[in-house]
């Protein structure tokens, strides 16, 4: 027991030696480290780089070996800072390390704070190409979005793999998409489908939204489709979402249309150029028939046939006199203001000298001066004029113009004159104007269109004349006389027309009218003096006659008993026959002599007598007729009471109650 | 010096207390005793190598009753080396070994005649509370070592201690 504990001990006492024996271990306290390799690094001996919590150093080259350890274990791309890190070094150091790097190594580049290597690149140009394979089409901004990288880079990285590891196309029009030539077919081959099957103008922004496709796309399938020619139509405009794909077949039937409407009508217009989808009539008239000579006005186009026709028929009616309503020979659609335009187009085209006699009414209508005096003969033929004048003069209306004329302006005769001067030079204008248009060849076209408007002008400064003279002269035909009498004469034509040619009429009826009532006029007057003179005693004549039966009526009344109700009764109809018959002579005279109306005095009755009076201006004696009236129209008027009142009123008429004749009564 | 005892107690901690209480008389008991005093002092050693504090050898005889070696000090970058032997009393462990410096023998005032050092008063009363847990092992770290931190500088200042070149 003991031997063995001594042999332990013996082997113990070697183990200790050994111990004893063994090297120590060099150690240093931290704080001797630190100091150590500050004065290192202060005698620039060494060249460490501190950790960032201060307990590590590394020398540059690792650095550089754990930067590029990092990159791989990555994957080829890191984040400077994250890498400051990872590393634990200050951002600073990793940053100068990582442009080393990018310097040293081939491919290697620091973008936005992140390093990137050929690894990565290459990566993303075959994300790129298998996204481009899912997707067709790919750009630059999309990959921005995904890898948060610039676009520039991106766009080179892209570019510089286009070919070799992405199988794409750029986009002609904008680099920074890309196609596959799959996705490119696809889209030629939907759009080729879709502007196959359009038939009508569409928008490129419907299209697009149908066909589920990006405008984009649909340019570049557009053109590539154009440049092989497997579109049948055009853009309106390259690129924006409103242009409006026309497809040829809408455009040759629309040019087909267009063509047979012309052909049939003779004319093209606006309105319906813009109904079948033509946005610019004037400009796409202009453009299909250039040569054809079409008349643009304001509506429509007009071709040179219907110009033709017009031109014909125009001529036929300065020929024959007549009047031609052109609006029923034109299209309906053109409005008046543009037939005036053709109508004055056609009479300038016209050589015939008699155009000078043609006016325009209601714009459309042309009637020759031949057609007016045409219209004006029923009027001397039916002796409406005639009696028009004689009327006039007969009721004295015609001198009391006369006399109020004298009135207001003095020297009624020179006035007279004036106002025929004043016609005559108005006729002379129009006749200048006339001829003015007739002799078109030399005359410039302003002039032309002057005289017109002139003539316009006239018309209603015409108008507005024959009004002053229906004031100042007589007014024998009123223009709605004259136009129910045309208006006989022409059942078939508008109202407005007849009213038009009316105006027109009326003033020259009024015109020949007033010559025939001057004429009649002087015929009267001197027989008319004579005449009153006459009247005056016939009248006396008739009353007194009257006056002596009234007094032997009432003696043989006073033989019947008198304070009978017979000899009454019998006198109160005395006055009302008897009497009634004088009064309504007197009432009659005066009611032509004072009122000038043509009142037949045998035939006056109560009512007229009433009409009379009212006409009568109180100085003229109403108080007295009036008197002699209600006696008249009293219950039982007397013999006294109407013989006082008969003496009054004839006084005013000038007549003498004769003194009872006692030869006569015997 | 709560620094040195600070350094001492962590370095007690660092060696293994002992367990059999027998002296070189103990025929029976004496081997288990020296096992335990070597691997006291193994582990000693091993610890003062790893905190790079070895500053001595040491070796004994068969029997284990008499130690002898070199002992180390680091001063102004100069080492320092002195011999050291001992005997291990038939009264151990009862009553610690007498370390002796014989080369330092007359030189200082803190030995006795044969240069045996001078131990600070404490560590008697330290050892006798802890017999017999204590062995060579702590005799070493807890009297040697203080020792010669606080007599050697003194005595190379006065110049009674010469560094001596080329020193193994």
């Amino acid at each position: 027991m003991t031997a063995l504990d001594w042999e332990e001990v013996k082997r113990l006492a070697a183990d200790f030696q050994r111990a004893q024996l063994s090297s120590t271990s060099q150690t240093l306290s931290e704080r001797n480290c630190i100091e150590i390799i500050n004065k290192l690094i202060e005698l620039n001996l060494l060249d460490v780089i501190f950790t960032t919590d201060g307990k590590e150093y590394i020398t540059p080259q690792y650095l550089v070996k754990e930067i590029k350890d990092e990159l791989y274990v990555n994957g080829g791309r890191i984040n400077l800072v994250e890498l400051s890190h990872t590393l634990n070094v200050d951002l600073s150091h990793v940053s100068a390390k990582a442009a080393e790097v990018e310097r040293s190594t081939p491919g290697c580049v620091i973008i936005m704070g992140q390093l990137i290597d050929q690894n990565y690149t290459t990566h993303i140009a075959q994300e790129v190409n298998d996204r481009l394979k899912s997707h067709g089409k790919i750009t630059v901004a999309d990959l921005t979005r995904t890898y948060d990288l610039p676009s520039d880079f991106l766009q080179s990285v892209v570019e510089k793999n286009l070919g070799k590891l992405i199988d794409a196309k750029q986009d002609k029009s904008d680099n920074r998409v890309f196609y596959t030539s799959a996705f490119v077919e696809k889209n030629k081959a939907e759009m080729r489908g879709v502007l196959t099957a359009i038939t009508r103008p569409t928008q490129v922004a419907n299209i697009l939204q149908a066909c589920d496709i990006q405008e984009r796309d649909f340019y570049f399938a557009f053109e590539s489709l154009t440049e092989e020619k497997q579109i049948s139509g055009v853009l309106t405009a390259k690129q924006g979402g409103n242009s409006i794909f026309i497809p040829y077949v809408y455009t040759k039937q629309q040019n087909e249309w267009v063509d047979n409407f012309y052909k049939q009508n003779h004319y093209l217009e606006y309105d319906g150029l813009i109904r079948l989808g033509i946005s610019e009539p004037v400009m796409f008239v202009r453009r299909h028939f250039p040569n054809v000579g079409l008349i643009e006005l304001t509506t429509c186009a007009v071709g040179p046939h219907l110009i033709n026709l017009l031109e014909n028929s125009v001529e036929e009616t300065l020929l024959t006199g007549s009047y031609l309503d052109t609006m029923m020979m034109l299209p309906s659609v053109l409005t008046t203001e543009d037939i005036a335009k053709l109508v004055e187009l056609v009479l300038k085209r016209c050589k015939n000298k008699s155009a000078g006699n043609v006016q325009i009414l209601c714009e459309t209508v042309l009637v020759t001066e031949k057609f007016i005096q045409e219209l004006m003969k029923p009027f001397h033929e039916k002796g409406i004029i005639q009696q028009k004048a004689e009327e006039v003069v007969a009721s004295g209306q015609y001198m009391q113009i006369l006399v109020e004329r004298k009135l207001n302006k003095g020297g009624g005769g020179r006035d007279d004159h004036h106002e025929d001067t004043k016609a005559e030079r108005r006729e002379e204008r129009r006749r200048k104007a006339a001829t003015g248009k007739g002799g078109g060849g030399t005359q410039g076209r302003e002039t032309k269109t002057k005289s017109v408007k002139k003539k316009h002008f006239e018309k209603k400064g015409g108008g507005r004349g024959d009004h002053e003279d229906s004031e100042g002269r007589l007014e024998l035909f009123t223009v709605d006389e004259v136009e129910a009498e045309l208006g006989k004469q022409l059942a078939e034509e508008t109202e407005d027309l007849v009213k038009e040619l009316a105006e027109q009429v009326t003033p020259l009826l009024n015109r020949v009218a007033a010559e025939e009532a001057a004429r009649v006029f002087e015929r009267s007057a001197a027989t008319g003096a004579e005449a009153r003179r006459k009247h005056h005693s016939q009248l006396q004549e008739f009353v007194d006659m009257k006056l002596i039966e009234i007094r032997l009526c009432e003696k043989g009344l006073k033989h019947f008993p008198s304070n009978g109700e017979l000899q009454a009764k019998l006198g109160t109809h005395l006055v009302k026959s008897v009497g009634g018959d004088v009064a309504n002579a007197l009432f009659g005279f005066i009611g032509r002599e004072m009122c000038s109306r043509s009142v037949d005095w045998e035939a006056t009755s109560i009512e007229a007598r009433a009409k009379v009076l009212t006409e009568i201006s109180p100085d003229q004696g109403r108080e007295h007729l009036t008197k002699l009236h209600k006696v008249l129209t009293s219950q039982a008027p007397t013999v006294d009471e109407f013989m006082a009142t008969v003496e009054q009123a004839f006084a005013v008429a000038d007549l003498i109650v004769k003194k009872p004749d006692k030869k006569k009564e015997k | 010096m709560a620094g040195v005892d600070d350094s001492s107690k962590k370095t007690l901690s660092a060696i293994p207390l002992l367990k059999t209480k027998a002296g070189p008389r103990d025929k029976e008991l004496w081997p288990q005793r020296l096992k335990e005093e070597y691997q006291a002092l193994i582990q000693y050693v091993h610890h003062n190598k790893k905190t790079d504090n070895d500053w001595f050898r040491l070796e004994s005889n068969k029997e284990g009753t008499r130690w002898f070696g070199k002992c180390w000090f680091i001063y102004d970058l100069l080492k320092y080396e002195f011999d050291v032997e001992f005997d291990i009393a038939v009264t151990f462990p009862t009553t610690a070994p007498e370390i002796a410096l014989p080369e330092l023998d007359g030189k200082t005032a803190k030995m006795y005649r044969g240069g045996k050092i001078c131990l600070s008063d404490h560590f008697k009363p330290l050892w006798a509370r802890n017999v017999p847990k204590f062995g060579i092992a702590h005799a070493m770290a807890l009297g040697l070592g203080p020792w010669l931190a606080v007599e050697v500088p003194d005595l190379i200042q006065k110049g009674v201690v010469v560094y001596k070149e080329k020193v193994v």
